[in-house]
């Protein structure tokens, strides 16, 4: 009774390369498979192979034995599939049937597919959304949900089949901590209640450390290596293959490289369920020692060239009423690094949005340089601001990554030799200059991300606004964000991210500003905005601090937001 | 009848089914802004429909055309909803069923270079060319009428031939922009592809516009269609008329436009449509990862 | 498996039954099909006046009792541009008229022209009333569930009800493109070249963002087993009483009446 996979080979139709080489692999049931691996390194073809969807739905060629339950997943056919594994995918709103109206009927979507009498389907329903822990969402329109309820309709979607299996593909990676956070408890219910086997691929490491049994390491198509989780996520190899560790162990590894003892109190690390015992941090990873300075003071260009940006009392209404902000106050001076952070739906993307000038304030004014924006054109304003969307997609057409790049500045007015300069450079900046005369469309979807961001560099706004720019991003991604950010820093720019990653907002930014329901309910240094005294705030706004701040205070060492720190600290305790 | 059966069944798989409302969608959603921005008689609201019928092959692509007018027409709340276009569904669908003859064809194909391409593609023009000659000398045969409304002389200008000029002077600036584009010989057959939808597209929607709205549209082009019958046309002949000038124009933009975004997707997304091998390049290619993974 | 199992809807919540209530929307959509076709084929077979006036009477007195006239209005001004080249074209170009109301210059405005496009305008309210009414009075997926219960492939039920939905998010999307267009520095208003180099900027990611995402959906539905053969179970099933089938072999019988007639040369 597990699912096999013995000396697994895939090819997909028309590629020249596996992008499986050797996997062997077993999932039990009762059992949590946590899988980690960088980008592109063949985690989502495993996990289409493991639920016999490759080659079943998707074509290629398989070679070696992939089972489930001793049947060949080759000869199963396409719809049983689903009977045996549940599939889940990383975005909840292409998972929806779109054609229901309450979620409770798009629980049922897969029982009355499969023609079951309708009392059957209706006890199917109630216990998987039991089992998932969403019976009240059971009346809701499944369009209408948050990203973090979404995935949870979704999992009760496939377990309404009853499959002894579940294989997630990165269900965290667009959801926010409250979000990531129901889906993990969810997916502990589930396991403890059904017994399914799980398989989950994921970036945040900390998950896995929580629920995990086994981890499961992906290179280049195979398996560099697994174990169990403890003693993986541990492993310091995990860091050269692209694999942010969890956040005490990669605390603990710094403590170390600077040879100062782990402290008892935190616990051993090695088992990270236990550091976390009597802790709690659902943060996500950013890399740690590949960029762990302090951001540097402007040192280069003149601070005067970059304006000043201020929201005067602004509020915004949506056309429907929804009040989104009210009477927002927030100045940000030239050069300023400023984390927006807080929950989605706090009013984060609707405040960027204003700072150039997508969207008008229903009351009060934006100021750039203190003159009013309100008469000025988003095209002129887009010269001075530039934000950088969340999702690509929304702004990729061009048939090559370099034309993609120049978009931004030709709108601006250069052309030739200038325009040419501006794009290599913002490729360079990003990693994706061999990619130049490539289709975006063949880049991954963390490499789209960094591909639009370079496409916002190349405009050399002086005012940078990034939205979720590490969302989906592997260690590499990660740590080239960040280098984008330090690299804007230094040439005198303002950078304004809004993010859920606390450890990037720590590292990288000077300014904390934490809203919640539409206002700004703490404005300050990381030191302060993570310190001991902003907690009941910051869990008020569903947000939890980064592992090195709670760990600092844990030991009563002051306020220690980013690793550095946090070692800095014990140093000056220890000696 | 069981070959029949295999046929249907290979054209609805459930990559189909799914493309099938999301080209439905983009039908509708460009055809109902495109036209609005720009107030051309340009409509891109085959886009979907052809597509579907290039990859999926005739039934889904003609079911794709059919479904899609009646959804826009008859079970979307104004303003997109707009109930003229329910009737012109046996259009789409015709239009659908000859995406799916072209695709089965290749003429969606990217051909890069390659003498034999190059010589194709003049074949298929003078193909097409000669087809437009015939339709147009057949539609347009009443230069009197028009001389006497406008007052040209009779000897000085043929419609027919004015007409068809200025649909191969599109055609040819358009396969000149593909090309300057795209490097592309495919695009040739693509375009011809779209030029002989467009006339067959016209022929079929003149009776419907005729019958059901007396031959106007509520748009511009009715000022055309005015013009036709002050010249003397009947009704069905003004409309043909005027189909046969925006409908090969916007025919062949779409086509185009298809081809591009075929061209511009994953290749490995592409074949796995029922025709998608017909609509890649030939040759193996390094696989770049479809957009879903990595 | 019978459909008529009202039994086993006892543990449907009442959020999923959702029956219809009020005049003409509890009647059972295929009805509703069939009274519309009945409707759309007699405004165009039955000549003259007489068929599409009394559609339209049929149309609006069902249209007010049922509270829709508003909608069927904003429909009706919807089409105004159409009426009006209808009206005008009919007026001053319909061939072979010889009754001028009046002369302006060259043009001559003819009484049978305004009586022929008038026709014509009539005609055209009347279909497409009958056929909105419909939509007015009936939601989508009472609808589909209903062709589904009488044969209709769920594949194809999906293909509409997922449309259906998906338009709307497509267009929210777009509206998300001009944003993130916008702040790249593209100008959406101005002159038509300006407006016309706009296109591919908007439209291609809204085709593209829509299309890399089917690969996902098709994971998903094949994940639900929407494959598998047989009948799909149908959670829940519009009511079909006797007045509902009596009502729609009524207008099926009536819809072939008309037609018959109209061959015979009955009716003028």
């Amino acid at each position: 009774m597990a699912i096999e996979l013995s000396g697994v080979r895939y090819r997909y139709a028309g590629a020249a390369k596996p992008a499986l080489t050797s996997i062997d692999l077993r999932l039990e049931p009762g059992r949590v498979l946590g899988v980690v691996g960088a980008n592109e390194s063949g985690k989502t073809t495993l996990c289409l192979v493991a639920g016999g969807f490759a080659p079943g739905v998707v074509g290629g060629r398989l070679e070696g034995s992939a089972r489930i339950d001793g049947v060949e997943t080759r000869s199963i056919p396409t719809h049983a599939l689903a009977l045996h594994c549940g599939l889940l995918f990383q975005n909840a709103a292409t998972q929806l049937s779109n054609t229901t109206a309450t979620v409770f009927e798009e629980v049922g979507f897969g029982p009355c597919n499969l023609g079951l009498a309708v009392p059957d389907v209706i006890e199917r329903i109630w216990w998987a959304l039991r089992a998932v822990g969403i019976e009240d969402l059971a009346p809701r329109d499944p369009a209408r949900l948050s990203g973090g309820q979404g995935q949870l309709v979704a999992l009760a979607s496939v377990l309404a089949l009853r499959p002894r299996y579940l294989i997630l593909d990165e269900p965290t990676s667009e959801l926010d901590p409250a979000g990531t956070a129901l889906v993990v408890g969810a997916l502990a219910r589930v396991a403890e209640e059904t017994g399914a086997g799980i398989l989950l691929v994921e970036h945040k490491t900390d998950v896995l450390a929580r629920i995990a049994d086994e981890v499961v390491v992906l290179g280049d198509g195979s398996v560099s290596f697994a174990g169990p989780a403890a003693a993986v996520l541990a492993d310091p190899v995990l860091a050269q293959l692209g694999v942010e560790p969890p956040a005490p162990v990669a605390l603990e590894r710094d403590v170390r490289a600077a040879g100062l003892d782990w402290p008892v109190e935190l616990g051993g690390s090695a088992r990270p369920g236990s550091a976390q015992a009597g802790l709690s941090d659902s943060s996500s990873v950013a890399p740690s020692a590949m960029s762990s300075s302090e951001p540097s003071a402007p040192s280069s260009s003149d601070p005067s060239a970059t304006p000043s940006i201020e929201l005067e009392r602004v509020s915004f209404s949506y056309p429907d009423g929804t009040r989104a902000l009210e009477n927002v106050g927030l100045r940000i001076g030239p050069g300023e690094l400023v984390a927006i952070v807080g929950q989605n739906g706090a009013g984060k993307s609707t405040l960027v949005r204003h700072l150039n000038g997508l969207l008008r304030p229903t009351a009060g004014r934006v100021l750039l340089d203190g003159r009013d924006i309100r008469s000025m054109h988003v095209a002129r304003l887009a010269g001075r601001v530039g934000l950088a969307f969340q999702n690509p997609d929304r702004q990729l057409f061009a048939g090559r990554v370099s034309s993609e790049v120049a978009f931004g500045p030709s709108n601006l007015g250069l052309r030739g030799a200038g325009l040419d300069e501006r794009v290599r450079a913002a490729l360079d900046a990003v990693g994706l200059r061999p990619e130049a005369d490539s289709n975006p469309y063949d880049l991954g979807y963390s490499r789209r991300k960094l591909l639009s961001l370079a496409s916002v560099l190349a405009m050399r706004t002086p005012i940078l606004v990034l939205d979720e720019p590490t969302t989906g991003q592997d260690a590499r991604g990660a740590a080239r964000v960040r280098a984008v950010v330090a690299a804007a820093a230094e040439q005198g720019r303002t950078v304004i991210a809004v993010s859920h990653d606390m450890r990037f907002v720590a590292e990288c930014f000077r300014r904390v500003v934490v809203m919640r329901a539409g206002q700004v309910v703490l404005d300050g240094t990381p030191d302060v905005a993570f310190g001991e005294a902003s907690w009941r705030e910051l869990r008020a706004a569903y947000l939890e601090p980064p592992f090195a701040a709670v760990a600092g205070a844990r030991l009563g060492l002051g306020a220690t937001p980013t690793t550095s720190s946090f070692v800095a600290a014990l140093a000056r305790r220890a000696g | 009848m069981d070959l029949l059966r295999r046929w249907v069944a290979r054209q609805f798989t459930t990559r189909v089914i799914v493309l099938m409302p999301v080209a439905i969608a983009i039908n509708i959603v460009l055809g109902a802004t495109v036209q609005q921005a720009l107030k051309l008689p340009i409509y891109l609201d085959s886009i979907g429909t052809i597509l579907v019928g290039v990859l999926a092959g005739p039934l889904a692509g003609a079911l794709t055309g059919i479904l899609a007018n009646l959804i826009w027409g008859y079970l979307l709340p104004a303003p997109i909803g707009t109930s003229t276009v329910g009737p012109f569904a046996i259009t789409a669908g015709v239009i659908g069923l000859l995406a799916g003859v072209w695709g089965q064809l290749g003429l969606f194909r990217p051909r890069r270079g390659g003498a034999i391409s190059a010589i194709g593609a003049i074949f298929a023009v003078v193909l097409v060319g000669a087809l437009a000659v015939y339709t147009y000398a057949r539609a347009y045969a009443s230069p009197d009428q028009f001389a006497n409304v406008t007052g040209f002389k009779p000897t000085e200008i043929d419609q027919s031939r004015v007409f068809f000029l200025a649909v191969m002077v599109v055609y040819v600036v358009l396969v000149g922009a593909a090309l300057y584009l795209r490097r592309d010989v495919g695009a040739v057959f693509a375009i011809a592809a779209g030029l002989v939808t467009g006339i067959v597209a016209a022929i079929v929607s003149a009776p419907i516009a005729a019958i059901v709205y007396g031959g106007v549209t509520g748009s511009g082009t009715d000022a055309l269609v005015a013009a036709f019958r002050a010249g003397g046309d009947s009704l069905y002949q003004a409309t043909l008329k005027q189909g046969l000038l925006s409908d090969p124009l916007d025919k062949m933009i779409t086509s185009f436009v298809v081809f591009f975004i075929i061209g511009s997707l994953s290749r490995r997304f592409v074949a796995r449509f029922p025709n998608g091998e017909k609509a890649i390049l030939v040759g193996s290619e390094p696989g770049a990862p479809a957009a879903s993974e990595g | 498996m019978s459909f008529r199992e009202v039994a086993s809807e006892a543990g449907l919540p009442e959020y999923v039954r959702r029956r219809p209530g009020g005049f003409y929307r509890s009647v059972n959509p295929s009805t509703k099909l069939a009274i519309a076709a009945l409707e759309v084929v007699a405004a165009f077979v039955v000549p003259g006046w007489p068929g599409p006036v009394l559609v339209l009477g049929a149309v609006l007195a069902t249209a007010a009792v049922a509270r829709r006239l508003r909608g069927l209005g904003i429909i009706a001004l919807a089409a105004s541009p159409i009426v009006g080249s209808i009206l005008l074209i009919n007026i001053f170009l319909l061939p072979g008229a010889s009754d001028p109301i009046a002369r302006l210059g060259p043009l001559a405005p003819t009484w049978s022209g305004l009586w022929f496009g008038l026709q014509t305008v009539a005609r055209l309210f009347a279909f497409s009333a009958a056929i909105a009414l419909v939509y007015l009075t009936t939601a989508v997926d009472d609808l589909l569930a209903d062709l589904v219960r009488r044969g209709l492939g769920r594949r194809a039920a999906f293909v509409v009800g997922a449309a259906v939905q998906m338009v709307p998010r497509t267009i929210e999307r777009a509206g998300e493109i001009v944003d993130a267009q916008r702040a790249r520095g593209m100008d959406t208003e101005g002159r038509f070249w300006r407006r016309a180099r706009g296109v591919v900027p908007l439209a291609a990611p809204v085709v593209f963002g829509a299309l890399t995402e089917v690969e996902e959906r098709t994971m998903a539905l094949e994940a639900r087993a929407f494959s598998a053969p047989g009948r799909q179970t149908l959670l829940r099933i519009p009511v079909d009483g006797a007045l509902d089938r009596d009502l729609r072999w009524t207008a099926l019988l009536g819809l072939v009446a008309v037609v018959g007639l109209r061959i015979a040369g009955r009716l003028g």
